[in-house]
């Protein structure tokens, strides 16, 4: 049936009534003329020219090299290794003579002078290097609802029956379900250092080392709890058995302050949150800064460092080491931050004036081109 | 058909080439040159012819007719032995005229698409003269266009292979003495040339070589002589060989992308062979248009289609390609990186809920409304200046130095955020208050430095800034910090692993943590920036000259006319053996352009 012409038609237009069948109820198919549709939408059209870019590069220039210099010139850091790998030092023969099962602790001291004083709070950290806590095996070794207080991961015949997390394996239960079962538990650090500051006149006086603050106060106060129930953490861990390369059970790591003892314990908890890169710090103490603002934290002179050698580090070639430094909001010293601002900052500094250049010699011909056309 | 009085007469109607032949008697001299005369004007013309049948010459026809059409075997053959034995001793009635006008617009269209750097073709089923009339009106010959013919009257003159090899002589001659300007559609001394051929030397060029191997290869002749014609018309096509053209284009060695156009039955099989098939809604019924890839109402709707409607989705197309191997780069070559510092234990440096939403929430939005509303360039100016075209023209924007240059790109931003944080974290201290981080938190602060160069970089690629694109970009990144700080911020009963718990905000709690995520996000986009500032300001494309120009007319543009001045040069290639304009892109279109305006 040929159909009826309609001029319209061929627009695309709703035609008339008439037309082949069921042309009449056609709907007009054209979109709408909204400004969405029609893709008109109003907008902003920024070009990255060399003029508009220039001012930023400047500013970043001028705003990132000061930065650099105050982050290289301030700070002061202190590294002392003490593994004792070579026969002349102090810490050789601890480092020989371990084994497993001593009671007896090995203790070394190593000597050290500081050039600089150390002004205001001072921070003692222990460093390993060689020793991946990264893991990937090692990183899922741990149950975080143990540690949060869960009893039900505590009781001997519901751990036995698969209830508590597999990812503890195969430190989860010797006859006795562990706690804190998994490998990262079980590798504590327990090393203990102790600082003495030697006089002018040759007496040592030991520098006092606040234990507390040292962890993130919401790991301490929120995701570590003690399993409730009794305030005596003997009776509360029960039937539980310490972690196997562990000295004491992890009720006795702080008996006398309760509040550091158990789970919430700090160096625990410092441990137990898994370094970053195989070469690593953590947090051991504080070292207070002096009440009158007059004196030191650390004056100039000699120190001992007494170390009570418990960490087996040589099985697989790795190295301790025990660092002070100072703190300010910028961090640590960290002289790669610095060298990086200054860097950047320099480099953008100079493609701005570079690209102020270019703005000079090319912008003007292309402006003056196109106006003239 | 029957008459009461007994007689059974036959009509036929058909092209002048198939009636006349079987025509016996008539006024045929007479109508034959009326035909030429109505063809040379540009009408349509039909023969009208018709025969007295017998009863017994019609049971025979009939009986004939029956057993061909019953026939196993060779029954088309047979049909047309048939149709041949019926069809003869006719007698000429007349001969009929239609005028085609040529659609709206056609002309505008058909130059824009050449100057885009488009070749056109033509391919109709009509006579030579009457297509050439088509052509000359529609702008595909202009008037110093020099014409060559392929038709059956040269071949009846000379050998096929004579034929071919003069053809390509003159046209090579031609292009060697100048170099040749891609600009087909505004130097005006330049002789371009346009080919005719029709369907009876076609099927001759193309039929395979014989055994005597002195015949030669006919098709590599005929492309050379092509591609050197600035427009191509093929007559008297049967739709066969309108597809047989489209699929030998397409084997060329060039392997150009092929558009074909057209509004009827009968080019139906071209539009299907083609690389895109174009059917217009005409008066002839919807085949063209049920199997066409897109369907539009007139043909002058191809100019915006193409020009417009093509360069912006190729351009959002390449973008979002680009932009997605450039991302994941970026995503997963750090986690790659920190194998080799975690003893190969495959131990992620991203959080599972990070692996998961990196794709689905960061970062998926603002290149998904960037590749539905990003505008380049104004619509008018796109329209108005179709040689834009050629920018994008073989594919330009999906080649490999581009696909390099963003991989190498995404390689360079993971190792700045790896090494970065690496160098940062190693041997110091990275807090305000002396406390140490952990693997999570530096594989927090490697992803939040990753999110926030990704997405930055998008912002600074779109040139279009609705509220939309806003409402994406900086709402991804305000999703993103919402996301971690809530994700951290409670003890999630359905977990049974606690590691981020307070990460993401103890890391925002650290003053060095700030320094190093500016420090880091400035240091990977810096390459890019430069790169886009010094190439805009040494070597702007004729793209970023326009942009350029319509930033200091604010707009306004497209009103100003002269926007030829605005192209960039064209590099003169120091090696002038290459003939072949490299950056044009063939386009076949079958142009029904006439419009059927009479029913």
């Amino acid at each position: 049936m040929a159909p009826s012409y309609n001029a319209k038609e061929e627009d695309g237009h709703q035609p008339g009534a008439t037309g082949h069948g069921g042309a009449g109820t056609m709907t007009n198919k054209k979109p709408d003329n909204t400004a969405f549709k029609q893709q008109r939408l109003p907008a902003w059209q920024p070009i990255l020219t060399a003029g508009t870019v220039l001012p930023a590069f400047f500013v970043i220039g001028l705003i990132f090299i000061p930065i650099g210099f105050i982050l290289i010139v301030y700070g002061l850091t202190l590294l002392i290794d003490y593994t004792g790998v070579d026969m002349s030092s102090p810490c050789y023969n601890c480092s020989q003579s371990y084994s497993w099962n001593n009671t007896q602790s090995c203790t070394c001291s190593v000597h050290f002078s500081l050039d600089q004083p150390f002004e205001s709070n001072v921070f003692m950290y222990y460093g390993l290097s060689n020793f991946y806590q990264n893991h990937r095996r090692y990183v899922k070794s741990r149950d975080d609802s143990q540690l949060n207080g869960d009893k039900t991961s505590l009781q001997y015949h519901i751990c036995t029956l698969n209830r508590c997390s597999k990812e503890c394996e195969p430190y989860r239960s010797s006859d006795k379900p562990i706690a804190p079962c998994g490998a990262i538990a079980n590798s504590l650090f327990n090393d203990t250092l102790e600082l003495y500051y030697i006089d002018p006149n040759g007496s040592r006086t030991a520098i006092p080392l606040v234990k507390k603050g040292i962890a993130w106060w919401t790991d301490k106060h929120v995701k570590f709890r003690n399993p409730s129930g009794n305030n005596n953490l003997t009776v509360v861990f029960q039937g539980t058995s310490k972690p196997v390369n562990w000295r004491k059970p992890v009720f006795e790591l702080d008996p006398l302050d309760s509040d550091n003892n158990g789970f919430i314990n700090e160096d625990f908890i410092v441990w137990m949150r898994t370094a970053a890169l195989p070469t690593f710090r953590k947090l051991y103490c504080i070292i207070q800064k002096k009440p009158n603002n007059m004196t030191p934290t650390l004056p100039r002179g000699e120190y001992i460092l007494e170390v009570t050698y418990n960490y087996p580090v040589r099985s697989f070639d790795g190295r301790k080491r025990m660092i002070l430094s100072t703190i300010s909001w910028m961090g640590g010293k960290n002289p790669f931050l610095g060298i990086a601002y200054i860097t950047v900052g320099s480099v953008c500094f100079c493609l701005g004036l570079v690209l102020l250049s270019i703005h000079y010699r090319y912008g003007k011909r292309n402006n003056s081109a196109e106006i003239s056309s | 058909m029957w008459f009461s009085t007994g007689e059974y007469y036959l009509f036929c109607k058909g092209a002048d080439s198939s009636i006349f032949p079987r025509v016996i008697s008539g006024k045929v001299e007479q109508v034959k040159a009326r035909v030429e005369h109505n063809a040379v004007e540009g009408l349509r013309t039909l023969c009208v012819a018709y025969r007295k049948l017998s009863v017994a010459q019609y049971e025979e026809t009939c009986h004939l007719l029956n057993s061909a059409k019953l026939a196993l075997q060779d029954r088309d053959r047979k049909l047309a032995e048939a149709y041949d034995l019926i069809e003869k001793d006719f007698i000429l009635l007349g001969a009929t005229a239609v005028e085609d006008r040529l659609q709206d617009k056609a002309a505008d269209t058909i130059e824009s698409l050449q100057k885009a750097g488009m070749k056109v073709w033509v391919l109709t089923g009509d006579k030579m003269e009457t297509a050439a009339a088509t052509c000359y009106a529609s702008k595909l010959f202009r008037r110093s266009t020099q014409i060559l013919e392929l038709t059956t009257k040269r071949t009846e003159e000379q050998s096929l292979h004579d034929v071919l090899f003069d053809l390509s002589k003159t046209v090579l001659r031609q292009h060697g003495s100048m170099t040749r300007d891609t600009f087909s559609g505004l130097s005006a001394d330049c002789v371009d040339f346009g080919l005719i051929i029709d369907g009876a030397t076609l099927s001759a060029v193309l039929k395979p070589s014989q055994e005597d191997s002195s015949q030669g290869n006919y098709k590599d002749i005929f492309l050379e002589i092509c591609r050197n014609c600035s427009a191509v018309l093929c007559c008297r096509m049967a739709p066969l060989q309108k597809a047989q053209i489209v699929k030998l284009i397409k084997s060329s060695p060039e392997h150009p992308i092929t558009l074909a156009i057209g509004d009827g039955a009968n080019d139906v099989s071209m539009i299907l062979e083609a690389h895109v098939g174009i059917g217009i809604m005409g008066k002839e019924g919807r085949q063209a248009a049920r199997n066409c890839d897109y369907a539009i109402p007139k043909f002058k709707h191809l100019k915006k289609m193409l020009l417009v409607h093509g360069h912006y989705y190729y351009i959002r197309i390449s973008e979002l390609v680009q932009y997605f191997f450039y991302k994941n780069v970026a995503f997963i070559f750090p986690q790659f990186l920190y194998q080799f510092f975690c003893g190969f234990s495959q131990q992620p440096l991203y959080d599972t809920a990070y692996l998961t939403l990196y794709n689905i929430s960061f970062t998926s939005l603002p290149i998904l409304l960037f590749s539905l509303i990003e505008q380049h360039i104004n619509m008018d100016i796109l329209k108005k200046d179709p040689s834009l075209y050629r920018d994008i023209a073989k594919n330009s924007l999906l080649r490999w130095p581009i696909f390099i240059y963003w991989t190498f790109l995404g390689v360079f931003d993971a190792v700045i955020f790896f090494f970065g944080a690496y160098f940062l974290f190693n041997n110091s201290t990275f807090t305000s208050n002396g406390q140490m981080f952990g693997n999570w938190t530096f594989g927090t602060l490697v992803f939040t430095v990753l999110v926030f160069t990704v997405t930055l970089k998008l912002a600074l690629d779109t040139h279009y800034w609705t509220w939309i694109n806003h409402f994406v970009i900086w709402g991804s990144l305000l999703f993103f910090v919402i996301f971690s700080l809530l994700w951290g911020g409670i003890i999630w009963p359905f977990l049974n692993y606690q590691r981020m718990y307070y990460v993401f905000i103890q890391m925002l709690s650290s003053g060095p943590a700030w320094l190093s995520i500016i420090l880091l996000i400035v240091t990977s986009l810096l390459p890019d920036v430069v790169k886009k500032v010094v190439c805009r300001a040494l070597w702007p494309t004729t793209t970023e000259r326009i942009q350029n120009a319509d930033k200091l007319y604010n707009g306004q543009l497209s009103e100003f006319t002269p926007l030829a001045s605005l192209h960039a040069p064209t590099r003169r290639r120091a090696d002038h053996q290459n003939p072949i304009p490299r950056r044009t892109n063939w386009c076949c279109l079958c142009a029904y352009l006439l419009s059927r305006n009479t029913p």
